[in-house]
């Protein structure tokens, strides 16, 4: 049980990760392999700023306002000229940025462990006798928010359909009067955001090193494939069902890397079974 | 063909010369330098793993280090068994295959590149799971090999790897030059075309895997031979983004890229220590930029700016077929005489078809008839259901009702890729060629039908008969450009034709296998008024030529009737009207919902 809710909680996270990678997808048709480490580079900066004293809610939203200027920048500079190559194209150039990001954390930080504090203070109650620590909740609640806001953004709001209606057919769309590449840097503005969210979120409950938030791209991707990759809901289910199987691997055995096998196995086994996903071919 | 001699010209020479550099500079090198160099060539093997798997038949692997893993800790734990040399690289290689294989399973259920995300996730097994057992690094610290008497200096072991190499680029050069590449090739530039072909599109999936992993495993057992242990901690996910960035800043499907790119930054980080920190961010900065700014990579550039230089390097010129007359009794199966006799047989009987794409009806109760010798036109507004109904007889479409048999035979009881081979040959409404690849090189995958009297070990091997049937599908290729008149275009690379052309170039592939009936999806649209009458011209001719059956879907009613016998007209999912096209084009039904009045009193007028 306590593994359960344990998994919720941190599955959360990778939910949070994999909504902004489907949102990508759903915004540019771009499998953006580059999407945690965007994240993860907010995280070192703000995990830099508050090792220099800054207060950690300050050093929280710049890590944020950084992870949203790289999208940015990266949609920018790179993405707008992939949008009409091969899908191979978008799937290099986009791991090379992961790994662009994830050296220079390397260079500039340092192979060694590190601890970032929750952004909200420390507080924990009871749930019969499991401890929940704030940070813990805080990730459920931010990516649960974030994840019921997209989903009400992209079906409700005008800016929303506009984005999906860019996705399913550019011409019409700009021809519609939507500004495509407007429509596309915003959505990737947004899932740079989240993601660095997530990134910071993770890191108040793990340590983490640079490879370490390299790696929580695997769950995400995995989420959102369990999720069908165009399905926000599908990508939240997914990111927790992946959050609980680790948690109980982790809570039954501890042989080394037994919940990255875990994590594959289910990744296999549900994409020969069901490769649509769990909520393939809904928009949602 | 000119460039494609040229190419394999420039290969076998890179591989002599690197071959002399080496043993020359071998006599005066230190041993530290052997093992620099043999740690180059056992990553240009690894490397020519991926650009296999990515370059050659399109599909992902981001866990590319794990392959090589295995094959590393395989040899090294046979080799712990005392297993003779070479014996457990050769295993090495056959074991990671079949893992790569298993890896590449999803590929048979989902499209495009969603595999990335379990290659990239077995990457991550590989490094904190399976080489952390007991049974490969004895539980996470490393494995030792002993190499045996015959290579005990590292600069033996680099004559290895060279000996290696050189066995792998052979092998690379028969998948490439046979069906085997040729339906890596389709697969990754268009799995509609490829399956109308008769490749197996999944198996061809995972067997592209297989040598991806085998290349991958024999890369590792060099490595357990050079380094001669094997610890647990060397085959991560940043080595398989250096494999990944290595086969792109190549060049995707550049082999000699690929080894030149990867070799570069081997070398670099092991000779210029001072910078070797930074050498990684380089490569991922490349990694990013080039498909980007230079798709083509480095493969490219140096052919365009070096090879094509070289003064061993000339273009070779083909003979061609002669004239016209004799192409044509090339390609015309011998079976079926030359005759224009009355067309009494029916080749194709399609009953009651129906269609249904969840609640949508795409087709009902289609009734058809074509006759041997026939060029039957399918007309009908867009959204019809005539490409539907090609579909349905290509395999694409699996039709809810009803039957379709050729020559007797019922279709629906066969896949895609078995059709193929029963004499229907077919254009896609998008020209279904491989825009990246040359006119040729698309001539010789339309047979790859024919191709198939040769199998894997043939094509491997070089047999004579493999080489006898590659001649002869190289002589049909030749006689179908000439047939269609697109000699001049044979080395152009499709995406570079005019669209006429293209659509020229797709019936050239479509007749160079001698089909029976030829199934054409608005082979007249995008093309120019004149050029297509021409192309109506041609087509009429090589019914006759090439004892052809037509089913042609067109828009353009004027030229249908000019052009066919017999007409169809869909409408809705069904069957509005058929007839001989004065028929076709005065009934009521086809005027009001098709034609359109004015249209039709032209048509009548004309």
């Amino acid at each position: 049980m306590t593994a359960i809710i344990n998994g919720v909680l941190s599955g959360s996270a990778y939910a949070l990760i994999a909504v902004g990678f489907v949102m990508v997808y759903k915004g540019s048709r771009i499998f953006n392999l580059a999407h945690a480490e965007i994240g993860a580079f907010g995280l070192f900066i703000a995990w830099y700023l508050q090792q220099h004293k800054m207060p950690v809610l300050i050093a929280f939203v710049i890590g944020i306002v950084v992870s949203t200027l790289v999208a940015i920048i990266v949609e920018r500079t790179l993405v707008r000229r992939l949008v009409d190559r091969t899908p191979l194209a978008a799937v290099a150039c986009t791991l090379g940025v992961a790994f662009v990001l994830a050296y220079y954390e390397f260079l500039q930080f340092g192979v060694n462990i590190k601890t970032f504090p929750p952004p909200f203070g420390t507080f924990s109650f009871n749930i019969g006798n499991l401890t929940v620590t704030s940070s813990r909740i805080m990730i459920f609640v931010f990516a649960a928010a974030t994840a019921i806001g997209l989903a009400i953004f992209l079906k409700g709001t005008k800016f929303g359909l506009e984005v999906t209606a860019a996705v399913s057919d550019k011409t019409l769309a700009r021809l519609s009067g939507i500004r495509v590449d407007r429509t596309r840097m915003f959505v990737w503005a947004l899932a740079g955001a989240t993601s660095g969210i997530a990134a910071m979120l993770i890191a108040s409950v793990n340590t983490f090193t640079p490879l370490s938030t390299t790696l929580v791209l695997i769950r995400g991707l995995t989420a959102a494939l369990l999720g069908g990759l165009t399905s926000i809901t599908g990508a939240f289910v997914g990111g927790i069902a992946i959050g609980v199987v680790e948690a109980l691997v982790v809570a039954h055995t501890t042989v080394l890397g037994a919940d990255y096998t875990a994590v594959f196995i289910v990744l296999l086994v549900a994409l020969l079974l069901r490769p649509q996903g769990i909520f393939g071919g809904s928009e949602a | 063909m000119a460039l494609k001699r040229r190419r394999a010209k420039i290969g076998a020479a890179l591989i002599i010369v690197a071959f002399a550099a080496v043993l020359f500079s071998m006599t005066f090198t230190s041993e530290y330098t052997g093992f620099v160099l043999g740690l180059v060539v056992v990553n240009a093997v690894a490397i020519l793993s991926l650009n296999l798997l990515m370059g050659y038949a399109g599909q992902v692997s981001l866990g590319q280090a794990a392959f090589v893993g295995i094959g590393a800790f395989t040899a090294a734990q046979l080799a712990q068994s005392n297993v003779p040399f070479p014996l457990p690289i050769i295993l090495a290689g056959l074991f990671a295959a079949l893992v790569a294989a298993g890896v590449g399973l999803p590929s048979l259920r989902i499209r495009g590149l969603q595999v990335a995300a379990t290659t990239l996730a077995f990457g991550a097994v590989a490094q904190y799971f399976l080489f952390k057992r007991p049974w490969t690094s004895n539980a996470g610290t490393s494995v030792q090999v002993t190499r045996p008497n015959l290579i005990a200096t590292d600069k033996a072991v680099l004559l290895m790897g060279l000996i290696g190499l050189v066995v792998i680029l052979i092998i690379d050069r028969q998948i490439r030059h046979s069906r085997i590449g040729r339906a890596f090739f389709s697969i990754r530039d268009r799995e509609d075309t490829a399956a109308a072909r008769g490749v197996k599109v999944g198996p061809t999936k995972l067997q592209a895997y297989a040598f991806s992993g085998f290349y991958a495993g024999v890369a590792g057992g060099l490595y357990a031979y050079l380094l001669q242990t094997v610890a647990s901690d060397t085959f991560d996910v940043f080595k398989s983004l250096g494999y990944v960035a290595a086969v792109v800043i190549g060049g995707l499907g550049s082999w000699s890229g690929a080894i030149v790119s990867g070799g570069l930054f081997a070398g670099i980080q092991q000779l210029l220590s001072g910078i070797a920190r930074y050498v990684p961010v380089i490569e991922a900065g490349l990694l990013t930029l080039t498909p980007v700014l230079r798709p083509e990579g480095l493969g490219y550039i140096l052919n365009r700016s070096v090879f094509v230089h070289l003064p061993w390097v000339k273009p070779r010129q083909e003979e061609g077929v002669g004239d016209v007359r004799s192409a044509i009794e090339l390609i015309a199966p011998p079976k079926r005489p030359l005759s224009l006799s009355v067309p009494t047989r029916t080749l194709l009987t399609a009953k009651d078809v129906g269609v249904r794409f969840g609640g949508l009806v795409a087709l009902h109760d289609i009734n058809m008839e074509v006759r041997r010798g026939e060029i039957v036109g399918l007309i009908g507004p867009n959204g019809a259901g005539k490409s539907t109904f090609f579909n349905a007889i290509g395999g694409f479409v699996k039709p809810n009702s009803g039957s379709i048999h050729y020559r007797g035979k019922d279709l629906l009881a066969l896949p895609a890729h078995a059709r193929a081979g029963l004499g229907i040959a077919r254009t896609f409404q998008q020209v279904g060629l491989s825009g990246p690849q040359t006119v040729w090189e698309n001539m010789m995958f339309a047979q790859h039908q024919l191709a198939s009297q040769y199998g894997l070990t043939a094509a491997l091997l070089s047999t004579p008969q493999m080489r006898k049937v590659e001649k002869e599908l190289q002589m049909r290729a030749r006689a179908a450009l000439e047939v269609i008149g697109l000699t001049d275009y044979t080395e152009e690379r499709v995406l570079n034709l005019s669209h006429g052309n293209q659509r020229l170039a797709e019936v050239a592939a479509a007749i160079s296998t001698g089909p029976e009936l030829l199934m054409l999806d608005e082979p007249f649209a995008g093309v120019g008024p004149e050029e297509s009458e021409q192309l109506a011209e041609r087509l009429t001719e090589l019914r006759a030529e090439l004892d052809l059956t037509i089913l042609v879907i067109e828009h353009d009613v004027p030229l249908v009737a000019s052009l066919c016998s017999y007409i169809y007209c869909f409408a809705e999912g069904g069957m509005l009207a058929e007839g001989s096209p004065d028929e076709v084009q005065n009934n009521a039904d086809v005027i009001s919902t098709y034609i359109g009045e004015p249209l039709a009193k032209e048509a009548a007028g004309a």
